[in-house]
């Protein structure tokens, strides 16, 4: 190799390696993430949540619960209001399995932010012993999500505040066990999860 | 015989620029390959190894190619492009040659002074030496061939 060849040409082999390095770094990152079925993800709008501590308790109540087998839990806590509440779930909420809104941070429009995927009967069954949050459309009233009680189930036990909280299993979860007519009936860790959530222990799936 | 064209014949510029195009696909081909043996062979265990061999592989593959196609087959092209017009003959004795090669015409030129006057050698191409008496082909100040009085 001459000098020359280098001299006018030196750019294009430091490009090469730069844009190399960052396309398959971002093609390994993104081959790394967990499939939908092998992660948990559950979302608080709201304050006083201890998340740390109801993220431990989750991942040592998970392994009795259920058999799928998990490469991510995760609790996440934001305080979001408004506008950007809505913004940011609009566009986020398929990434989370449950995500649970304190009162002060709703918006009377969660129909509109799940694209009008109201719960299926299966899962309304399934929690039928709880409040449902339901709104009202020009189709007619359809439920989205229950109310937790502040007295009961595991986020009682790390939640401090006193407004009341909506628990919204994601439509687009498919860690439901199939009661949202997605995934399989074996992945259920959203479900188990958020049974323990809210009743602080797991009921049986009755045969739908 | 001192002083020749490395490649005289428009046809054999023409075919070394083939030979060099075939290897770049062979090495595209190569690179594909081992991208592809790499991905299927990436588990858990071995990711960031594999995710290195993939950079490695594309960047010296790159390299090779951006070396190829600077250096030979864009180098090739452009004296072709000379050496196809040939504007003018010229008869006299190689009086002077640069030791440093200049930039000329995408080209890097031996600038050499034949009867006063200053015309270009490509380097990878020509190669001339002094007190030769010799008759040239120029085109726009290039000598493009080389013959011998």
């Amino acid at each position: 190799m001459n000098k020359a060849h280098l001299q006018y040409h030196w750019w294009k082999y430091l490009l090469v390696f730069i844009f190399s390095f960052s396309v398959w770094y971002t093609v390994f990152h993104s081959i790394a993430q967990p499939n939908p079925n092998e992660k948990l993800n559950v979302l608080f709008v709201g304050e006083s949540l201890d998340a740390q501590g109801l993220e431990t308790e989750i991942k040592q109540h998970l392994p009795d619960l259920t058999s799928q087998e998990l490469q991510q839990v995760k609790v996440t806590q934001t305080y979001l209001q408004g506008d950007e509440m809505f913004q940011v779930l609009q566009t986020r909420f398929y990434e989370y399995d449950i995500v649970i809104i304190s009162e002060s941070c709703l918006q009377k429009n969660m129909g509109v932010l799940l694209e009008q995927r109201f719960m299926t009967q299966a899962l309304c069954r399934y929690f039928s012993e709880y409040m449902l949050y339901v709104e009202t459309s020009e189709n007619g009233a359809a439920a989205y999500g229950f109310l937790m009680e502040q007295s009961r189930g595991l986020f009682a036990n790390y939640y401090l505040g006193k407004e009341k909280c909506y628990c919204f299993p994601s439509p687009w979860s498919e860690n439901f066990g199939g009661l949202n007519s997605r995934g399989e009936k074996a992945d259920d860790c959203a479900l188990v999860i958020m049974d323990l959530l809210l009743n602080g222990y797991v009921q049986e799936v009755s045969e739908q | 015989m001192r002083g020749e064209l490395y490649n005289i014949s428009v046809g054999g510029i023409q075919k070394k620029i083939r030979r060099t195009k075939c290897l770049c696909a062979m090495l595209v081909a190569v690179m594909l390959g081992l991208h592809v043996l790499f991905l299927c062979i990436r588990t858990e265990h071995n990711h960031s190894l594999m995710l290195w061999l993939n950079i490695m592989a594309d960047t010296f593959g790159s390299w090779m190619l951006i070396y190829l196609y600077f250096s030979r087959i864009a180098l090739l092209k452009q004296f072709y492009l000379f050496a196809k017009k040939r504007e003018y003959q010229v008869i006299g004795t190689v009086e002077w040659i640069s030791e440093r090669t200049v930039r000329y015409r995408q080209l890097d030129c031996y600038e050499v002074f034949i009867n006063g006057k200053k015309y270009f050698a490509p380097a990878d191409f020509i190669k001339l030496e002094t007190t030769f008496n010799v008759k040239i082909s120029v085109t726009s100040g290039v000598i493009v061939e080389v013959a011998y009085e």
